[in-house]
């Protein structure tokens, strides 16, 4: 397939990988961040880290928007999900993040109508189809989602369709990657950027990141090449103590974004002035809600949502997951009490979680031998 | 694209997934698409439009959020970069030229 083959070669990819071997000084210890549960994905699928030099050090980051939707923020879509007369649709991985009293498919079980979609463009399908009923689509999601959101509000408007709802549960990138950067516990070389997200903002936005706090970002693709050539760039610049934004997905990513999606976006919604992450707690204009042009379709607005904040299991670290501070085997129930078949945290449902990452691609044993030996 | 594989997640996150445009509802903003497995799906297109049948869309919960029609490469021109990238027609990936991957 076009883009995809050629970013798979196995040659190139030892071709990569000694080429990083020579960009590396021996005694210097690497940390990258790679910021998206895609990266995540990727990098143990096709076990990229073990074509790293051991002194380059990955590590995983917030982006997986399934793994930081809080407990409280399920809680509140389940609520809605059993009012009468609701049908509540929502992504496929969303339905088994758990919240304090079970998961969406635990509410369909009990006889909520819950109904997973692919696309907020399916929710409104549903919404025609159901007149008499109100659907309401659970939105989650970083901002290459969140465009899809706001084309569809904006042609239920513009159509006419009063029983579509939206509770928005869209976050945005930089605000968290602020918060990681304020940690104490985390002392970063460098970051992985994420490449869709920056398909939408383009990558402008992340260029704090060299100028306030001193590390370099690369914007990666997701085929095993895009990331070691990414890592590749980002020990470049550190070894030449250059530090600075670069797009090694420039096939995909402009500079300036997708300036349409930005628009949509703008008219749709605006900035909550602070939203609960998990693992990270509240961080400030991280997420977005409805605009007033769009309140009509707002479920928060038309429906009482509890709003309670839940604390997470104390046996799960997903915060510390999220936050990189600990790889996911070093959490206490990885891999026993909570596996994909019976996650406790949500690192561990979706396949971009660096929980299920690990487990499904074996990970977490070499890692721990490694400890060991 | 990444997210084309079964096991990644489908529908959130950062991935997306490569397909193909096989007809256009030019008054809705909408196409009919054909995955790499040849599923078919009805995607949004008012991102990247104009799109036109055969394009590749880059395609992440039914939107369209880049097609193959865009140069984002050309709107970069001048920009830093070395990863791998279209030149003149071709993908060259990392510090090596690709026999393989030729763009028409």
């Amino acid at each position: 397939m076009r883009f995809v083959d050629e970013f798979r070669d196995a040659e190139l990819g030892r071709a990569l990988a000694g080429e990083i071997l020579g960009v590396v000084e021996p005694d210097r210890h690497y940390k990258l961040m790679e910021v998206c549960g895609g990266h995540t994905h990727s990098i143990y699928k096709y076990a990229i880290d073990d074509l790293l030099p051991g002194n380059v050090e990955l590590v995983h980051g917030p982006g997986c928007p399934v793994c930081v939707i809080p407990m409280g923020r399920v809680d509140d879509g389940i609520a809605l999900a059993r009012e009468d007369g609701v049908i509540l649709a929502c992504f496929g991985d969303m339905m088994r993040v758990p919240g304090s009293d079970g998961t969406f498919l635990d509410a369909k079980a009990a006889g909520a109508d819950v109904r997973m979609v692919y696309s907020p463009l399916d929710a409104l399908r549903i919404a025609k189809q159901n007149p008499d009923r109100t659907v309401i689509f659970f939105a989650i999601g970083f901002e290459t989602t969140a465009p899809s959101t706001a084309l569809t509000l904006r042609r239920a408007k513009a159509e006419g369709v009063p029983n579509f709802l939206c509770m928005c549960s869209h976050v945005t990138i930089v605000p968290p990657l602020r918060a990681l950067l304020e940690s104490p516990d985390l002392r970063l070389d460098g970051f992985i950027g994420p490449g869709h997200v920056s398909t939408i903002v383009g990558v402008r936005p992340f260029e704090f990141i060299p100028a306030d706090y001193g590390r370099p970002l690369v914007t990666a693709g997701f085929e095993p090449l895009d990331i070691l050539q990414s890592i590749r760039m980002i020990l470049l610049q550190l070894r030449e103590g250059r530090c600075e934004v670069e797009n090694q997905y420039k096939r995909v990513v402009p500079y300036e974004g997708n300036r349409a999606a930005l628009a949509v976006m703008a008219e749709v919604f605006e900035l909550r002035p602070h939203f609960e992450w998990r693992g990270l707690g509240f961080i400030s204009q991280s997420a977005l809600r409805l605009s007033d042009a769009y309140a009509d379709f707002d479920a928060e607005l038309r429906y009482h949502v509890p709003g309670i904040r839940v604390a997470d299991p104390k046996a799960c670290q997903c915060g510390e997951v999220l936050k990189g501070v600990i790889k996911p085997w070093e959490c206490k129930v990885f891999g026993t009490a909570c596996t994909p078949e019976h996650a406790i945290g949500t690192c561990m449902v979706s396949p971009e979680g660096a929980c299920a990452a690990y487990y499904n691609y074996g990970r977490y044993a070499s890692e721990r031998e490694a400890v060991a030996g | 694209m990444a997210g084309g594989c079964s096991d990644h997640c489908v529908t959130c996150g950062d991935v997306a997934e490569s397909m193909r445009v096989l007809r256009i509802d030019l008054e809705r903003d909408l196409a009919l698409c054909e995955d790499e497995t040849g599923a078919h799906r009805t995607v949004e297109i008012a991102l990247v439009a104009p799109v036109a049948e055969g394009d590749e869309l880059l395609v992440h919960a039914g939107t369209a959020i880049s097609s193959s029609a865009c140069d984002p490469a050309g709107a970069d021109a001048g920009a830093e970069a070395e990863g791998p990238s279209r030149r003149r027609g071709q993908v060259v990936p990392a510090g090596a030229e690709h026999p393989a991957g030729v763009v028409p």
